[in-house]
Order: structure tokens, then C-alpha cells, then sequence
């Protein structure tokens, strides 16, 4: 490998709450993930309005649009994005990837979150391709189209949704337990090796991905409301919003608080 | 929580006036970079080895060298860590630097500016801004000397070297292939220098039909380093070097090459993110730095990385086609290097060694690549640094994913890979198939070494003999169950339920909690449990002794022994105040000499013609000072040497230590034991029981059967 940056959980009172949780993790991954949310509470809160986020999510909501009209690839240069109808499905997505990377590269405040927004939004196109059974690999740009417009209706728009927070959560409450999981696996750690450090982050990254139903719901209702107004053109202050309001409802379900 | 934006650092470089457009902005410090004058800080010079004409280098090529060397001195002095930074707000940075050039039309455009930002930006994760102005005519020029091309039998190629393996096998490679290379190396040491040198003057010799003219260039602060080493500005640099060398000398292609799965350099786990993992040889770094210097010189220059595709097993095959195996041991990978002996120029436990020695295990190279060349034995040691454990462990969970996950979820999980495709690649679809492929070839070598070393060493794991805390043991899960010879770890990766609901999935039990006696290194205490009861001591060299002795239950250790377990470093290049502040105390050596053995002395012989060799080098150069440096540590180590010989020249025991070393030792057992007593009675009792003090020999022998899990100090 080349050199690789580690560091540790600072060594204040929430973070040494998680740390205990990861020694003994017998308490179960929804606890370590509510631990987690507590510690970072301040840096999550801030997330609400991160430009990163709120470009990835706007992008996969105009991109889900787009997919519903005639002119898809047309659309495509509305938000920046040079497509040709004879891409593969990996090339548009290796587009997307450069072009939500060169926009992180314009909010340096988002540090690793806008990274996790840009992966998440590569990993939802990725998920909605194989959701209909498709593999990316072989898969055309009218294959990616088919599947996203699929998902342009307020009912599956949850899904995508879902997918992305998901993910974002995943990334993030991983972000931080790495930090320390690797030092305490092995005899006489309740993670007894590396096979049971791996099927722990499974468990913590299914409970993400589970949470995130929790913003299921208002996500089909505000994407019927917005992409109706805006004529599939959902604009970055609608997509504010909803970020702002879906990490919200996150941040209750995982600190336990009943949905408003 | 206080918010920890970017820092944002403005440089003045040389004198280059600071736009208001820049100065009118806050800035968490203002500094000055200066390469030339008497508050110089920074060394910039360009040796040719052998060259005989000296000539300069022209604009472009200057300015982008002089661009790269600010970058990196620049990178050094900002630090990215900040306390308290869980979510590593501090590791971006903000620069704008103020750079002189001769070219000032072309690097004022934008649209070079705006490549020159893209280039950085993806290498190190930072922004950059830069503001230029005009260098005046005598302060420009960069003295390189070159001999003509027609000299170097028209090279074909810039290879930039190292001084590591796989730049080693590129080279190696080119001239198999024919090419006619030329060789282009950064340091900042004379170490550094030393070694990249004696490796071409040793492919010289192979290859007498080649002149392969070497290139050096020094980048350096002076007289002090930064205090940030992460560097990520250094593939920058040395793609800007190989492509200046390029332009100078006529050739269009730049070799830059790292083995596939370190140039993509995916995260071996969830907290390393972006530029958090080098990317000096990643394809979109590459493909941005190309772009910033299409058009730049006088004839299209391209740097390519011929080792994409290959693990570095597979890159590490050219020195066996090409018979080059003996060079590896000559080669430099740890990037902990400064300061370690000789006989041990690899740390064993960062991830350029982790790799390396995985990777030569697969490559069937131990010979000449053995675990004794590598401080701490990664499989078979107690990984105690934490961040030891931490590359150990997630190099092998890495590993292991790679391998369960199938090609389309390899995709969902490292989104990683379509950073990894230019925009210009005709078969993008093909060339990700190529890197999930070679991933999958990684992660089986990788496992692959991970089983050779468990089945090697398959008699120490079942009896238990093996640390606690050692790669072996935390793969593979404790120990293969006896008679059975299934592992454990497989038995419970069975029993574990194909995704379960969430709710369903029953906690994780914690381990019983067995006797412990572990180093905790955050608090330098040590934390001791027996029979239930946790009290924590403070820690001494003494406790440390105590400890090994728990660690090999039933093993009688000499005096000698225990030290050498305890304080595992090298006798031979320590002095004797290093010695005492490391706890070794005067009084195990007798009268403060050293005990030699023939070990210690082949070891030392070696040390003094490695210091002889740099004394030289030095000398030749006209460094004059370093020279007697080395002259000076040269008679110091013969002077302690000759303490411990024999009139016949063979090694001697001081005489005090005969009868000195047992009482010593006798001592800090019994000191460890008596600390104990002030704070865990019932465990002080239980080891006057059973350590056992007799003939000069220590052993723990618990007749209550006790069992331990100790984790000492790293070494």
C-alpha cells in the first residue's frame, strides 16, 4: 500500500463511550450507532446544510427526472452532465462520479461527508441498475434510463432515496468506528477476529441502511410535491430541504426519539 | 463543539509580491519560503551523476520544478492533524502561494491555473490558489548539468526512481524491453541519495551496454523539516521532475510506476477517506497532471504508470525474469526509515512494509527478503502500536472482503474504482472489469501468504505459543482446534446466520475475562487483572521484564534472554546514554560496555562500512562536515567495540557483568513484584509462588495453572 493516514477517536468523554461499546459490543450495533450519533452530534447537525450532500441528492433527484423524458440524454446537459446515448452504463456513471467531484472539490468545508455524498450517489445509480436484475457491467445508458425512470414516481423515489441516506449513514457512523474496531479484535475482544470484525460492520452497516426507511415516506411525498412544481426540474433550495428535514428524521430514529 | 474549518495558510515564495485580491483575505498564518539568501529554507538543486556540461534548464521546465518544489515545502509546514478532530475537519487544507515564474503569460491563464489546481486538489485532498509574478532574469535559471543527448545513446524514456521495488522492477523492465532510460530521483537525505545510487551503479554493472544516466534532485527544507509528513504533495513533485528531465533531454514518456491496488489505493477501512490514502500514482491524478502539461514543452510529454495492472507480487516477477532477485534487499520501502540500523531498514509494521512483506512471501523472495530484515515480524509479533494493529488488521479484513464481495457488489462498496477511469478511455468498461480482477488477485495472494504463514507456523498456534495480539492469531481466531485441525474461525463463520433480520441477530457475548497484564500505551500505565480483580501501575522496564516472563510460561530465561525480549533493540548501535534512557541501566553492563557476540559484531562490522561508504560519498560531493560526522560516529562505534574484545580479538564479556547481570536482574523482578504488592496484593502473592529465581534463571511457573493474555510495549 501506499502511506495511509490512520488516526483514533479523540479521547473525551462521548468518544470513550463509543470506544467501550466497540471493546464489548455485546450491547448490539444500534446502540454503538446511537452512541456514535451522540459523540459526532454537533458535526451531524451541520450536515443539514452541506453543500456536498445537497448536490449529490439534488443531482440523483434531477438525474431520477430526467429519466422520465423523451430526451434523457438532452436533459443529461442540464446538469452538467456530456452523455451519449451509445455510453455504457459505467461510463455515465464514471461521469457523474468526475463531475460531483469537481463540485466537492469547491466545498472543501464538507471534508469526508462530501466524499461519502458523491460515493452514495455513485452507489445509488449503481443499486437502482440492479434492482431490475441487471448487472452495471454489460449494462447500457438506456438500460440506466429504464431503471431510473422506473424509480421517477413518487412511490419508488423512496427507494433511491432511501438508498442514498442509507448509504451516507452507513459511510458515516463506519467513518467513525473504524477509528478504533481494528484494535480490539482478536483473542479476548468480543470481536474474536477478523471474521467477526467483518460481520459486525455488516450488522452496523444493515442498520444504517434500515434507519434510512424512516425518511422513506416523506421522501415519495416531497418528491411528488417538487418534481410536479418544477416540472422535473427540482431546483438546489427544494433539495435543501429535504436534506435538511431526512437527516433529521435520521438523527431521531437513531437517537430513539418518536418520529414527529 | 467548536468548528475546525480548513486552515488556510498564505506563502510568499521568494519574494513574489502578494495580489491584493489575496492579501485583502484572512488568513490563519502568512509565511515565507525562501530558496536562495541567508534566511533560505528551502534547497532546491539538480545533480547529474557524471554530467559534464552545464547548461539551464529553460522556463517552463524551471518554473514548473520551482512550482512543485513550493508545493512541497509548503505541504510540509502546515500540519493536518488537530486535537479533538473526530471528523477530521483539519486534514483539508486552504493554500494560495505567491510563486515567482519566467513564463508568467502562460501560468496566468486560467485555464492552466485551473489544471495546476485539479492536479493538486485530487493529489493531496487541499485547495490551491496561486498568484504569480515575474522571477527576474539572473534569479531564475536552475544550473542542471546534462551532456548531450547523443552521449546517453538517445534515451527513450524518463524512469523516476526511488530507491524502492517496484521503481526498481520499471526500470528493469524497460531495459529487458530495450528501452534506453533515464533515471530521474528525488531525496532529502544523503541516505536517500546513497541508496538510489548504489542500486544503478549496480544495473550499470549488469547492464554495461547502458550508461542509464541518473538524475537527482534535492528538495529539501533546511536545517528542519515540517512538521506535517504525510506529503501528499510528492507525487506532484516527482511527476514534475520526471517531466521537466523529459523536456530537457527530448524523450516523450515519464515511467512512474506503483504496483495496481497501491496506485488506486482503496480504503482499507471505513475511516480512510480521499487523499487520506496516497495518490501519487492513481490514474486520475495522472490523468489531471497530463492535462496540465499537454502543451506545455516543446514536444508532448506523458507520464504513464506500466504497472497498473499488476499486483505487487506480479510486479515483483520482473527481478526474478530478469535475474535481479539479490537487488530487492537493496531496495526501500518503509517509510519509517529514518534513523533504523542497517541490518533492519524496514519497520515491519507500516503499510508500505505490510505489503512488502506479504508480497514477497507471494512472490517467493523470502530469501532474499527475510523476516530478519524487518524489525518487528508482523505475523508472529505483538502488534502493541496501535497503529500497528490497526494497518495489520484492516490490511487482512481488506483482503478478506475483496475476496467474499462478487464483482457488482465490489462496485457498490468501493465506488472508489470509477475515480480510477480517465475520461478519454475508449474501453472504460473493460479497464473496470481489469481493476476488479486485479483486486480479486490481491486479495487471494494476500490470503493466500496468510495461509502459507498459519500452516508454517500451524505447531505454535495450536499450543498456544503465539502473542495474543499477532496477525496469525487475530486472522485466524485463537488456534485451529486440536485433533480436529478445524479452525475456529471457520467453525464460527458458520454458525453465522446468511443476513438475519436485525432484531434477530443475537449480541455478540463478550470474551470471559481472563488474567491480564497489558501495556496501555495512552496512559504509559500498566493494567493488571487476576482473579477478577483490575488495578493499573504505573509502568517500568521492571514490570516490563515481569511481563515477558508471564508471556512464556515454564520458559527458564537466562539474564541475557529476558533482555533481549524485553528490550529486543540492537546493542551494537546504541550508545550508552540512549542505553540509560531507555531503562537499560548501567548496571547490566557492567562498567557501561557493551556485551558483544559474534552476532553483534558481524552486525557492527557491517554498520561501519555502511558509515564508511557515507562518509565517502559525502567526501566526493564536498560536504566536507557530514563527512567528519560519520568519521566521528565510525570511531565511537570501534571504540566500544574494542571495549569488548579479547587481546586475541574475540568478543568478552565485561567480567562485571558475570556476576553482575544475574543480581541485577534478580532485583527488578522482585522491584516489578513489590509495586505489584502496593496495589494488587493477591496477584503479588501468586507470583512470589511462581516466579522462580534459580541458577541464574527466570521463569514463571504458575502451579495454580493461571494463563495470560500480556500485551507489552512496542519496542
Amino acid at each position: 500500500m501506499g502511506h495511509i493516514h490512520f488516526v483514533r477517536l479523540p479521547p473525551t468523554p462521548p468518544w470513550r463511550a463509543v470506544v467501550r461499546q466497540i471493546q464489548d459490543p455485546s450491547a448490539g450495533v444500534r446502540s454503538i450507532a446511537t452512541a456514535t450519533a451522540a459523540a459526532a452530534a454537533d458535526r451531524l447537525d451541520r450536515l443539514r446544510e452541506d453543500a456536498s450532500l445537497v448536490y449529490c441528492f439534488w443531482l440523483l433527484s434531477r438525474l431520477t427526472s430526467a429519466a422520465r423524458r423523451p430526451d434523457f440524454v438532452d436533459s443529461l446537459a442540464d446538469v452538467g452532465i456530456r452523455a451519449a446515448p451509445s455510453d455504457t452504463a459505467i461510463v455515465f456513471v464514471a461521469r457523474v462520479a468526475e463531475l460531483s467531484r469537481r463540485e466537492l472539490e469547491r466545498h472543501p468545508e464538507s471534508s469526508p461527508f462530501g466524499e461519502f455524498a458523491s460515493l452514495s450517489l455513485r452507489r445509488a445509480l449503481t443499486e437502482t441498475v440492479g434492482s431490475e436484475g441487471r448487472s452495471l457491467f454489460g449494462s447500457s445508458l438506456d438500460d440506466l434510463e429504464r431503471a431510473l425512470a422506473k424509480h421517477a414516481t413518487p412511490h419508488r423515489f423512496g427507494e433511491i432515496a432511501r438508498r442514498f441516506f442509507g448509504d451516507v449513514l452507513s459511510r458515516t457512523l463506519r467513518f467513525y468506528v473504524e477509528k478504533e474496531l481494528s484494535l480490539y479484535v482478536g483473542p479476548g475482544w468480543g470481536l474474536a477476529s477478523t471474521a467477526h470484525a467483518d460481520a459486525f460492520i455488516t450488522d452496523l452497516d444493515r442498520y444504517a441502511r434500515q434507519t434510512a426507511t424512516v425518511m422513506e415516506t416523506f421522501a415519495e411525498e416531497w418528491f411528488a410535491l417538487h418534481d410536479f412544481r418544477s416540472g422535473g426540474r427540482i431546483g438546489r433550495d427544494e433539495a435543501q430541504g429535504f436534506v435538511a428535514e431526512a437527516l433529521r428524521k435520521i438523527r431521531d430514529e437513531l437517537d430513539g426519539r418518536p418520529a414527529a | 463543539m467548536t468548528e475546525l474549518p480548513p486552515r488556510r495558510v498564505l506563502f510568499r515564495c521568494d519574494g513574489a509580491p502578494i495580489p491584493a485580491r489575496l492579501g485583502e483575505q484572512r488568513w490563519f498564518d502568512r509565511r515565507h519560503i525562501r530558496s536562495r539568501g541567508d534566511r533560505a529554507d528551502l534547497t532546491l538543486k539538480i545533480e547529474e551523476r557524471g554530467g559534464t556540461v552545464l547548461t539551464a534548464i529553460r522556463s517552463r521546465s524551471t518554473d514548473l520544478v520551482r512550482i512543485a518544489s513550493y508545493v512541497y515545502r509548503a505541504d510540509t509546514l502546515v500540519p493536518r492533524a488537530a486535537t479533538n478532530d473526530a471528523s477530521d475537519e483539519r486534514w483539508r487544507r486552504h493554500f494560495a502561494l505567491c510563486i515567482p515564474v519566467a513564463d508568467l503569460a502562460y501560468w496566468e491563464d486560467p485555464d492552466v491555473q485551473g489544471r495546476l489546481n485539479s492536479a493538486l486538489n485530487f493529489g493531496t485532498g487541499d485547495t490551491w490558489e496561486f498568484a504569480f509574478a515575474q522571477a527576474t532574469a539572473e534569479f531564475w535559471p536552475l544550473p542542471f548539468s546534462i551532456d548531450p543527448a547523443e552521449l546517453y545513446d538517445r534515451p527513450t524514456a524518463v524512469s523516476l526512481f526511488s530507491g524502492g521495488a517496484d521503481s526498481l522492477c520499471v526500470l528493469l523492465e524497460a531495459i529487458a524491453k530495450g528501452e534506453r532510460p533515464v533515471a530521474v530521483g528525488h531525496w532529502s537525505t544523503d541516505t536517500h541519495e546513497h541508496r538510489q545510487t548504489g542500486l544503478l551503479t549496480d544495473l550499470r554493472r549488469r547492464y554495461p551496454g547502458l550508461a542509464i544516466p541518473h538524475f537527482g534532485f534535492t528538495v529539501q527544507g533546511i536545517n528542519q523539516e515540517g512538521p506535517e509528513h504525510t506529503r501528499r504533495t510528492r507525487g506532484f513533485l516527482f511527476a514534475s521532475l520526471g517531466a521537466a528531465v523529459a523536456s530537457e533531454i527530448g524523450v516523450e514518456r515519464v515511467l512512474y510506476g506503483d504496483n495496481g491496488p497501491i496506485s488506486i489505493n482503496l480504503p482499507l477501512n471505513g475511516q480512510v477517506v480521499g487523499a487520506h490514502a496516497s495518490r501519487s500514482t492513481h490514474p486520475k491524478f495522472l490523468e489531471r497532471f497530463n492535462h496540465l502539461i499537454a502543451g506545455m514543452f516543446d514536444h508532448p510529454i506523458a507520464v504513464e504508470n506500466p504497472l497498473l495492472m499488476r499486483t505487487r507480487p506480479e510486479v515483483l516477477e520482473v527481478l526474478t525474469r530478469t535475474h535481479a532477485q539479490d537487488l530487492l534487499s537493496s531496495t526501500l520501502s518503509c517509510s519509517t526509515w529514518r534513523g533504523r540500523p542497517i541490518a533492519t531498514p524496514h519497520c515491519g509494521v507500516c503499510t508500505q512494509c505490510v505489503d512488502r512483506r506479504f508480497a514477497t512471501i507471494a512472490a517467493g523472495l523470502e530469501a532474499v527478503d527475510p523476516a530478519s530484515r524487518y524489525q518487528h515480524d508482523v505475523f508472529l509479533e505483538d502488534l502493541l502500536d496501535w497503529e500497528a494493529r490497526m494497518i495489520a488488521v484492516s490490511y487482512v479484513r481488506f483482503a478478506q472482503e475483496i475476496n467474499r464481495l462478487s464483482d457488482d457488489d465490489l462496485l457498490l462498496h468501493y465506488g472508489q474504482l470509477f475515480d480510477a477511469l480517465t475520461e478519454d478511455d475508449p474501453q472504460a468498461e473493460r479497464t473496470l472489469r481489469r481493476l476488479v480482477e486485479l483486486l480479486k488477485r490481491h486479495a487471494r495472494s494476500v490470503l493466500d501468504v496468510l495461509a502459507t504463514m498459519t500452516k508454517r507456523h500451524l505447531t505454535e498456534l495450536v499450543e498456544g505459543r503465539l502473542p495474543a495480539t499477532c496477525l496469525l492469531r487475530i486472522a485466524v481466531a485463537g488456534a485451529v482446534v486440536p485433533e480436529t485441525g478445524v479452525s475456529i474461525s471457520k467453525n464460527l463463520i458458520e454458525t453465522l446466520q446468511p443476513e438475519p433480520p436485525v432484531a434477530s441477530i443475537p449480541p455478540l457475548k463478550a470474551a470471559p475475562r481472563e488474567n491480564e497484564f497489558v501495556f496501555d500505551a495512552d496512559h504509559w500505565r500498566w493494567r493488571l487483572t487476576y482473579k477478577d480483580e483490575t488495578r493499573t501501575v504505573k509502568s517500568s522496564v521492571n514490570l516490563t521484564r515481569l511481563a515477558c516472563l508471564l508471556a512464556e510460561p515454564f520458559r527458564a530465561f537466562s539474564p541475557e534472554e529476558l533482555l533481549a525480549t524485553a528490550h529486543p533493540n540492537p546493542p551494537g548501535m546504541m550508545d550508552v546514554p540512549q542505553a540509560i534512557s531507555e531503562g537499560l541501566g548501567l548496571e547490566h553492563y557492567g562498567a557501561g560496555g557493551f556485551l558483544f557476540d559474534e552476532d553483534s559484531g558481524e552486525f557492527i562490522e557491517k554498520g561501519i562500512s555502511g558509515l564508511r561508504a557515507a562518509a565517502d560519498a559525502a567526501r566526493e560531493k564536498g560536504k566536507d562536515a557530514r563527512a567528519a560526522e560519520f568519521e566521528e560516529e565510525i570511531a565511537r562505534t570501534k571504540a566500544e567495540w574494542e571495549k569488548g574484545l579479547k587481546l586475541d580479538g574475540t568478543p568478552r564479556p565485561h567480567p562485571d557483568n558475570v556476576t553482575r547481570r544475574p543480581d541485577s536482574m534478580r532485583r527488578s523482578i522482585e522491584r516489578a513484584i513489590l509495586d505489584i504488592a502496593d496495589r494488587l496484593p493477591v496477584l503479588a502473592e501468586h507470583l512470589n509462588d511462581s516466579v522462580s529465581i534459580k541458577d541464574a534463571r527466570y521463569a514463571y511457573q504458575p502451579k495454580n495453572g493461571a494463563t495470560w493474555r500480556v500485551v507489552r510495549p512496542s519496542s
